[in-house]
This record gives structure tokens, C-alpha cells and sequence, in this order.
């Protein structure tokens, strides 16, 4: 299991060249939670374009996001197998690869954007897609996308993982 | 180093206001107004149950409210609310895009140790800081380059 220093040492490596941490575009004084995007999800969020129905939509992920970082209240879900359909984030199957979804529900069919932790409160959001996009099912393909790019960022090192949801986040409600 | 490249204006003149600025905020009213509620809901030591027998309601819908605002109206929140705790909803305006710029700029100016004094300073009267602020442009699209907005000490936070 990787420590939250060793991650966070490797972070430092990565931040600038293949991670970012996001700003919010309407930041609280004292914003309280951490996310780090790969160029693809930055490129989906950032800017805010106004323009079609899919910039619309990327605007509500990007309103996730922030939603995240501006230490707003979320719902989480540890079982994949059995969340409310419009949890915000849930654990992703198999769970012990501690990956985590962000679910963006608005406008349907939503977006999801996969990722993981590197320490409480702190998440790396690797890869984005259209729920559409994949049947039930169809997932798995998801899953693999974001296991290539965090060991192509990672390497052998593990997301977070801890005992209980405490461990992973502050002001949320199951 | 945290990034956005995007920024935001508020309403001038007559212009129309874009959907992607609208998307923006309505997402992020429905999150606050979540946070509001779910607040409420965890002091208050009720179960789902309580407060689906409460409102007359199934509990796989309070459940459903419960999980994400994405469909709530404005009598969602009301009822749940005042359910909960006979509370309602206390409101008041804020200008989150002139505090977003004054905050850029802050720290773009500024650099390492901004961040102390925007809290400080985010809460003085926004009619008297507007006349101080250039608030910028929304220009989307244009120069995808990253604007480094603040130094963030998160990761030696995470570290220690």
C-alpha cells in the first residue's frame, strides 16, 4: 500500500507536466478538498465553453469538480454493486483497486470521471466519458482505461486506500 | 500550482449570459443547496425513514433526495427543510465571480502567501470593491494556455 508521502512525493514530480490541480472557477476563501486532472479531463473542463449541448454539459461537470473542491457536502456509495443511482461519488468494481467515480447525474445521461485518491480529501481525477457511452457491462472498459493511466503516471505505487470513508474524505454523507 | 483557465464575467449591458456560465451555476446552487440540506438532516439524528414517514413520501424517494439535488425543485428544498428541523432557508446574495477575479488577480500579483489575505479580504462590501476590480472576459476557446492562479501548499500538507 503506498503512503500518502510517497504519493505525495510523486505527485510533486507529476503536477505541472501530467497532472494540474484544479482551480475553482468561483473559489470558497477556504476551499478544503484537492483535485488533481490529466489533460483529459482538464481539456473537458477548462475552459467553459459556451457553445452545443456538450459544452453544456461539461460546464455541469466542471460544477462537479468544484463542487468537490469548494468542500460542498457529497454523497458517497462504497458498494458499486448497490449506490443510489445519483450518488456522487461511489467506489468503483473491483474495489479493491481503490478507484472512486465522480458522478456528474445533470443533464442526463451525466457524465463519469474516474480517478483516485492520494490522501484525505486529495483525488486524481485520470479519465472522463459520457454515461452513454457504456451499457451496464460495459463498465469494466472504463475501469481498464484508468488503471493504464494511473500506472503510466504511478507506476507501481497504489491509490490511497484507508480503513474507513473518514479516511478518505471529510463532510460527506452515506 | 493550482490551474483554471477559465474565467467567467458577470452579466454587462444587455449581452446574453452563456449557457456554459449558466450550466456552471446552476450546478453549483444545486451543491450548496444540497450541502444546506444534508447539513441540517445529519445534526438533526433522523433516519430516512423518519423523515420519509414525516412527509408522506416512500423512502426510496427521501432516499433519492437524499443521494443528489439533481432533481430538486425549489419545494424540494422547502419541504425538506422545514422536515427536517422546521427550518428554512436563510438567503442572500453573493458575487462569486467578482470575489473569483479579485482572487486571481490577488494572487497573480502577489504569489507564494496570497492565499491568507484573499479570506481576509473577500469579505468587504462588494459594491465598494467593484469599482477597484477589472473583472476579465470570458474568452473561450481562445488561448488554452494555463493561468497559474495561486500557490497551492496542499501537497505539503499531504506530505506532513
Amino acid at each position: 500500500m503506498s503512503t500518502p508521502e510517497t504519493l505525495a512525493a510523486k505527485l510533486a514530480e507529476l503536477e505541472g507536466r501530467h497532472l494540474w490541480q484544479l482551480a475553482p472557477i468561483a473559489p470558497e476563501p477556504d476551499p478544503n478538498r484537492a483535485v488533481w486532472v490529466t489533460l483529459e479531463v482538464l481539456d473537458t473542463v477548462d475552459p467553459v465553453q459556451d457553445g452545443n449541448w456538450v459544452d453544456y454539459r461539461h460546464s455541469e461537470f466542471r460544477g462537479s469538480l468544484d463542487a468537490f473542491t469548494n468542500w460542498e457536502m457529497i454523497s458517497v456509495s462504497e458498494n458499486p454493486f448497490a449506490k443510489d443511482r445519483d450518488t456522487f461519488l461511489a467506489r468503483v468494481h473491483p474495489v479493491e483497486l481503490e478507484f472512486w467515480d465522480i458522478r456528474t447525474i445533470q443533464p442526463p445521461q451525466g457524465m463519469r470521471c474516474l480517478g483516485g485518491f492520494v490522501g484525505c480529501d486529495a483525488f486524481v481525477a485520470l479519465i472522463c466519458d459520457y454515461r452513454e457511452n457504456f451499457e451496464p457491462g460495459q463498465f469494466d472498459g472504463l475501469v481498464e482505461r484508468c488503471r493504464a493511466r494511473w500506472r503510466e503516471l504511478f507506476g507501481e505505487l497504489t491509490p490511497y486506500s484507508g480503513d474507513s470513508l473518514d479516511a478518505y474524505l471529510t463532510n460527506y454523507i452515506v | 500550482m493550482r490551474i483554471s483557465r477559465t474565467t467567467l464575467s458577470e452579466p454587462k449591458g444587455a449581452d446574453r449570459v452563456s449557457e456554459g456560465t449558466l450550466g456552471y451555476f446552476r450546478s453549483r446552487n444545486k451543491h450548496r443547496a444540497y450541502s444546506l440540506v444534508i447539513q441540517e438532516f445529519k445534526r438533526s439524528g433522523l433516519t430516512q425513514a423518519d423523515l420519509a414517514r414525516r412527509l408522506g413520501k416512500g423512502t426510496d424517494i427521501v432516499c433519492r433526495w437524499l443521494g443528489s439535488p439533481g432533481n430538486w425543485t425549489l419545494d424540494t428544498m422547502s419541504d425538506l427543510l422545514f422536515a427536517i428541523s422546521g427550518a428554512e432557508a436563510g438567503y442572500t446574495t453573493k458575487y462569486p465571480l467578482a470575489v473569483s477575479a479579485y482572487m486571481s488577480m490577488s494572487t497573480m500579483s502577489v504569489g507564494n502567501g496570497a492565499v491568507s489575505n484573499i479570506s481576509s479580504q473577500t469579505s468587504t462590501d462588494h459594491a465598494a470593491r467593484r469599482d477597484e476590480w477589472v473583472v476579465p472576459t470570458i474568452d473561450p476557446g481562445a488561448d488554452k494556455d494555463p493561468i497559474k492562479v495561486e500557490v497551492e501548499p496542499y501537497l505539503t500538507r499531504l506530505a506532513a
